[in-house]
């Protein structure tokens, strides 16, 4: 069964004049790690928001078509109800501390006592997640004394702790700086070799290019190009819409026509990529002029 | 404008030390990055530049004002500031008052506002959303009227902090235009960022602080050739650079047409 | 970087081990007592000091008297000089002032209720300074009450925390762009209204996204919640309750007649 099967998926929010999202249709095999790209306004945090479950619970608005998450139609069950299976995390660290619990321990117990799961249990799952995000010296420390990256690390802590079939990220490294972004991007790569299926909407487009199994991409609501990291991310449509390439593509591409860049070799989306490439050409017009 | 600030130390009530004894000279006309992790001193250095804090020992210099002897809101006529995030800086109901608060609190005469206000709309591309409320937009759009509201204070100096969090490919090249612009006014622009990409395509001189000192200071080119980026991860380094390392050169290439020059010769 | 902002104070005090079922009864059971039990000053002066000589055995009282003043001072004055000036039943006067006169009634009533708002609050903070509210919503939901109104009841300051914080952000992004915020009153006053559309628009947003991360936590799930914590109760603390609901009762049934038989 796959984890996540959306189908014709158009959404309006409520008095707006487009829809936010229209005719989404994909499904993702469970364990992947699919990143989701688009300009501002693309509806990326959108989909994450349907991905969720919380449209059109908490926004109302009007849906058509479908969306599954674990089998679970996202409307036919509460945000309650999904709670277990489906974790999201936001761009702001601050604003997802529930602001009732004083200890970082106890903010992670949250989301256990809510899902009713028995005191027993707790302590161990506890445990477990502050090692797994790097917070298990702050287990007695207050929420609003840790850093950003803390908080955001505490944010998945919370969430990873219910073990959720599927977790969404929506721009979880914006607020961040480099080593807090290391850390987030860490601690999805070991929930996905562990069998989570993860969805991380992003504009850090390098560590996607390295990392995601899929690549989605939006632009006005639709969905515009669906596929490898390689292909997607070396895509003439993503200039037009605003996505942009990354530098070493860029680079690659100009460098083509110079013969810089090998013509056989499809174009990089990567340094390692990137590098090789260009060395491949280099050796190459040195065999060709051995005077150089 | 010059910007002196001379042997400056600053700590937090409560003891957290955030600068420790930094000197900097800053010419007029410069394009600098502040960089370094969160809490390195960054913010706390730039609100220092316009008299949001006051040094405990050194002082600060903005052309002839020591920031000692001005209060905010006169050093706002040299320095304009905007903040990461710009929901704490919008206030008015429409962008169009928004941007015009600067002006009006500098005592700009009605007829200079709505010349000041009506060009940087236009500038930053924001004539369409002129009427509308600032909360009705997205957040990078939110950005921008934030940007403009400091841009249409014409300062001399002009600090941003993170102005490329959270913006798509398209509005990074409209920054980097506005900076552009910029520099050819020969402003002085300190650009707080995380984003070295964007940095070394758009700033001459870096900056890196850690923990409250400035660890390095040099221009995109020493600055990238040096030693400790291997051995930090407070940054990343450029694509640019990295991959020129990667292809074993002596000088870090900046951008794309630089490598592709480095590149062809051999 | 905001603190959390609120009236607990973490700590180990045999106060903050108590049931938070059983502060909450005192803090209700002094305030009944303090408005509507007999001997009017006395009425109002025991339960306060009895709040504070328990305060004061858990280490607390300093901090509760000096929220005490910080909250009442201004009001009280405020109280003096409206009822020294203005009560009607004002008789002896103590000190003229050009046609006004203070008087001797109106500020012996003004110091009885500053007197009933002070044992209040020192009554109502000797639950709030020892009580984390997650844990009174959780002593409330056991005792049976709806979940969603347990927590509307517990958690009264649960917006504070960011702020204060919040406020000095924007008023030093105001600064800088030229807003003055010094000089007279008058303008520091004026200073304060663009002041009050970024605070609220943000907290709005804030909240927002904090209400998306609580349904994500599964806030609204169908289930009965669990605890991470257990609260300990005893047979003293429940009986200790009752008599305090008895006693409360009692002292308000007494007064209550007495004004009936006094209007007779």
């Amino acid at each position: 069964m796959p984890a996540i099967e959306v189908s014709s998926l158009t959404y309006t929010y409520p008095g707006a004049r487009a829809p936010a999202l229209q005719g989404i249709t994909f499904q993702v095999e469970p364990g992947q790690l699919i990143g989701v790209v688009g300009a501002n306004g693309a509806g990326k945090s959108s989909l994450c928001l349907a991905l969720a479950g919380l449209i059109p619970a908490l926004f109302h608005g009007q849906m058509q078509g479908t969306v599954k998450v674990c089998g679970l139609d996202t409307r036919l069950h509460t945000p309650g109800q999904l709670a277990g299976k489906i974790g999201l995390v936001l761009q702001n660290p601050a604003s997802q501390l529930s602001g009732m619990r004083y200890t970082v321990y106890e903010e992670t117990a949250f989301g256990l006592e809510n899902l009713g799961v028995p005191r027993s249990e707790m302590p161990a799952r506890i445990e477990r997640v502050l090692q797994q995000v790097g917070l298990a010296a702050l287990g007695e420390r207050s929420p609003y004394t840790l850093s950003g990256g803390q908080q955001q690390r505490l944010a998945l802590a919370s969430v990873l702790v219910l073990e959720p079939a599927v977790l969404i990220l929506d721009e979880p490294t914006t607020m961040l700086d480099p080593q807090g972004s290391q850390a987030v991007f860490k601690i999805i790569r070991e929930a996905v070799e562990a069998g989570t299926t993860v969805i991380l909407a992003e504009h850090h487009l390098e560590w996607i290019a390295r990392y995601a199994d899929r690549v989605i991409a939006l632009a006005g609501g639709e969905v515009i190009l669906d596929g490898l990291p390689e292909e997607v991310f070396s895509s003439p449509l993503l200039l037009e819409a605003g996505i942009g390439w990354l530098r070493c593509t860029v680079a690659a591409q100009q460098a083509s026509p110079l013969g810089l860049w090998p013509a056989s070799m499809p174009l990089p989306v990567t340094i390692d990529a990137a590098a090789a490439g260009f060395s491949k050409a280099a050796r190459k017009l040195r065999d060709v002029d051995p005077d150089q | 404008m010059l910007i002196q600030i001379n042997n400056v130390c600053f700590s937090y009530p409560g003891g957290v030390e955030a600068l420790l004894d930094v000197s900097l000279t800053v010419q007029p006309g410069e394009m600098i990055a502040l960089v370094g992790a969160n809490g390195s001193g960054k913010t706390t250095l730039a609100r220092h530049l316009i008299g949001l804090l006051q040094p405990q020992a050194g002082s600060i210099q903005i052309g002839d004002w020591a920031t000692s002897e001005h209060a905010p809101s006169q050093m706002a006529r040299r320095v304009a500031y905007v903040f990461q995030n710009p929901d704490e800086q919008l206030f008015c109901q429409r962008v169009w008052d928004e941007v015009a608060f600067g002006p009006q609190n500098l005592g700009c005469t009605p007829a200079e506002v709505t010349s000041r206000v009506k060009s940087t709309l236009e500038w930053l591309n924001l004539q369409a959303e002129e009427q509308v409320n600032p909360r009705d937009l997205i957040y990078s759009i939110r950005k921008r009227v934030a940007l403009a509201s400091a841009l249409v204070m014409q300062t001399p100096v002009l600090i941003l902090d993170e102005p490329t969090a959270g913006l798509d490919s398209r509005e990074q090249a409209q920054l980097s235009q506005v900076l552009a612009s910029l520099r050819l006014q020969q402003k002085t622009v300190i650009v707080i960022t995380h984003d070295m990409d964007f940095a070394a395509e758009n700033l001459d001189r870096f900056i890196y602080l850690q923990n409250g000192s400035v660890l390095a200071d040099a221009q995109a080119s020493a600055f990238f050739s040096a030693e400790f980026l291997s051995q930090t991860s407070d940054l990343i380094a450029p694509q640019m650079v990295r991959l020129s390392f990667s292809l074993g050169h002596t000088q870090p290439s900046l951008c794309a047409d630089q490598l592709l020059r480095n590149v062809s010769t051999g | 970087m905001s603190t959390h902002f609120s009236l607990y104070q973490p700590g180990s005090s045999y106060l903050h081990r108590l049931h938070p079922l059983t502060k909450l009864t005192f803090s209700l059971a002094a305030a009944v007592v303090v408005f509507g039990g007999p001997g009017g000053w006395l009425a109002a002066l025991f339960p306060g000091l009895l709040a504070m000589l328990l305060l004061w055995r858990a280490g607390l009282a300093w901090r509760a008297a000096l929220t005490i003043f910080r909250l009442l001072a201004l009001l009280t004055v405020v109280l003096f000089l409206v009822h020294g000036f203005l009560n009607p039943h004002n008789k002896s006067i103590l000190l003229s002032l050009g046609p006004f006169g203070l008087g001797q009634e109106g500020l012996a009533y003004a110091a009885l209720v500053a007197l009933r708002l002070a044992a209040t609050l020192a009554a109502s903070l000797l639950l709030t300074v020892s009580t984390q509210p997650a844990h009174l919503v959780q002593a409330l939901a056991e005792a049976g009450l709806p979940y969603g109104l347990a927590y509307l009841l517990g958690s009264p300051l649960l917006l504070l925390p960011q702020i204060a914080g919040r406020v000095r952000s924007i008023q030093a992004a105001q600064q800088a762009r030229g807003l003055k915020t010094e000089g007279s009153l008058l303008q520091r006053a004026r200073a304060l209204f663009p002041l009050a559309a970024p605070l609220i628009f943000s907290t709005l947003v804030d909240v927002e996204e904090r209400s998306l991360a609580l349904e994500v936590r599964g806030f609204s799930a169908p289930n009965p919640k669990t605890s991470l914590n257990e609260l300990v109760d005893s047979p003293a603390q429940r009986t200790a309750r009752w008599i305090m609901i008895l006693l409360a009762g009692l002292l308000l049934a007494v007064e209550l007649s007495w004004r009936v038989y006094a209007s007779h």
